[in-house]
């Protein structure tokens, strides 16, 4: 073999080591992560102010940015569909898209893009600067886990808001559809609820949950990975938050990508 | 007294607290601690001496399992601090105090339960009024009360120094590690702080820590180690590094404890304030 070729190859198979011990130790920090959460339920006084303030942040403070991006794509998709389905003679299947568009789709994803977006660099902030400023070897110190005391009220917390915000979401998201149209199709409430409750099933709203609690158990995951990646300067901090964020996002289209293939399985 | 070298396999005849064994610490290139091996006694109090960057710091904190080091083995009370089982890691934290030399307060907490949480996580059987007695009794001691509701920016450096002392005490521990514990506290709160100190270390507990100040080194010391260049280069009895003939131990302690201190006598007064050290 040329000695060009056995150094590509010496290097690719260092490269393919280096990324599956990155993969392996990640995964043991997710494990480590499960493994810790009974703990918080011993613990609840000091764990509850953080998994409270967390959902605050989270879940409270996201509804209106939800709230506008499900109103809106629910009136995109009530648009077009009653614009175009009708040529057709489709127009009956405008509930069915709703509930894949809306409740199976977009509206886990979407939720996810914006907790991701608000929360999840947030959070990377916050550890990385807790690195910087010593707080975590206090923690150490004082015998208190940062994976016990940081993430698992975090993890918990990203977790329940996802899934509530995803509930809010469809909610929005089906209203505002509703609300347009009236413009295009005047019709009574109790029909327009008539036919979404026709279209969704208990799989569907089984696969948004499932989506949204995966999301969430993600995106805290991938945000405070990167937080504790921070190790002595303040300009890694903004490096790790954009690193969280271009991961996060990845491993939540394929994550996506996976979950729907279960559903058609 | 062992002289010149990286280890103090003689450390005095008494079973060892915390067990470093050919440590090393990286910094990028820089090497912090170069293959240091020490035994730090138990029930006593050591010191570790040298001048600014020549590894104390890193040292305590490796000692103190905050640090994890790039080679050796560090034992704290028995436990393998590397590998050990998590619950014998924190039943050892839960035992262990540390006083950090900028602080280390939680920011984003107010000063209350920067000394609550320790309590709480360990404790959670604990009632609010029994957690909130205990803290109140820790700040009275330093008149601290009023600043309990405030975050930690808002106060001095003193101040924050107090609380971190205050927090690292507030478990009760048996072993402490204490990185400058007086430096920019004013000289009421240094006697009180030491006052405790001395109660703490007649009760047995072990104590290891960083210090430039001569008023602590007299009071407190049993053990003196100093340092240079991340090398470990006297371990003995405060008593036989004080009065060590070696030039270059003499330096270093004349520069750390007073730069005024040029000649044979100096060291000596300043270690020896009330002339009943040794």
């Amino acid at each position: 073999m040329p000695e060009q070729d056995a150094g590509f190859l010496e290097k690719l198979g260092a490269g393919t080591l280096r990324r599956l011990a990155a993969v392996l130790y990640a995964l043991g920090y997710f494990f480590e992560i499960l493994r810790e959460i009974p703990g918080f339920f011993l613990r609840r006084r000091s764990g509850l102010r953080v998994l409270t303030m967390q959902m605050l942040f989270t879940g409270f403070e996201a509804l209106p940015v939800i709230a506008v991006i499900a109103l809106g794509l629910g009136g995109i998709i009530v648009i077009q569909g009653l614009s175009l389905l009708p040529q057709f003679g489709q127009g009956q299947f405008i509930y069915t898209i709703l509930v894949i568009v809306i409740t199976r789709e977009l509206g886990p994803i979407l939720a996810a893009f914006i907790v991701f977006a608000r929360s999840g660099t947030a959070i990377t902030t916050e550890i990385g600067n807790m690195v910087i400023n010593r707080e975590i070897e206090a923690f150490i110190a004082t015998g208190i886990n940062p994976i016990s005391y940081l993430v698992v009220p975090r993890f918990l917390g990203v977790t329940l808001s996802m899934m509530l915000l995803n509930v809010y979401f469809n909610v929005f998201g089906l209203l505002g559809s509703f609300f347009i149209a009236q413009l295009f199709q005047p019709l009574p409430f109790s029909q327009y609820a008539a036919g979404l409750f026709e279209a969704i099933s208990g799989a569907d709203i089984a696969s948004t949950m499932l989506k949204s609690m995966m999301f969430g158990a993600l995106i805290a995951t991938v945000s405070t990975f990167y937080g504790f990646r921070v190790e002595r300067s303040t300009t890694e901090i903004p490096q790790n938050a954009i690193r969280s964020i271009s991961v996060g996002f990845t491993l939540l289209i394929v994550a996506n990508g996976i979950l729907t293939l279960v559903y058609y399985l | 007294m062992n002289g010149m070298s990286s280890t103090n396999t003689e450390t005095p005849g008494t079973q060892p607290c915390v067990r470093l064994s050919n440590i090393s610490v990286w910094f990028e290139d820089f090497e912090a601690l170069k293959d240091v091996s020490v035994e730090f006694p138990l029930g006593k109090t050591t010191l570790i001496m040298g001048p600014s960057g020549c590894g104390k710091s890193t040292l305590l904190k490796v000692a103190a399992g905050l640090l994890p080091p790039d080679r050796g083995e560090v034992e704290i009370a028995g436990v393998d601090a590397l590998r050990g089982r998590p619950r014998a890691l924190s039943a050892m934290r839960k035992s262990t105090g540390f006083v950090f030399q900028d602080a280390g307060l939680w920011q984003n907490m107010s000063l209350y339960d920067n000394l609550a949480l320790p309590i709480e996580f360990h404790y959670p059987e604990r009632t609010e009024g029994v957690v909130r007695r205990h803290i109140y009794d820790w700040a009275k001691r330093f008149d601290l009360i009023s600043v309990l509701p405030l975050r930690p920016a808002t106060l001095s450096g003193g101040e924050r120094k107090l609380i971190s002392f205050c927090r690292a005490m507030i478990l009760n521990p048996n072993l402490l590690f204490l990185d400058e514990p007086t430096t920019f506290v004013d000289r009421l709160g240094v006697e009180r702080m030491l006052n405790i100190l001395r109660e703490k270390k007649s009760a047995g507990c072990s104590m290891i820590g960083v210090t430039h100040d001569a008023d602590l080194t007299s009071q407190l010391a049993d053990y003196i180690v100093v340092m240079k260049a991340g090398e470990l280069r006297v371990f003995g009895t405060l008593s036989e590094v004080a009065r060590s003939k070696d030039p270059e131990v003499r330096e270093i302690l004349a520069d750390v404890l007073d730069e005024a201190a040029t000649y044979d006598g100096d060291i000596l007064d300043l270690l020896e304030p009330n002339g009943d050290l040794f």
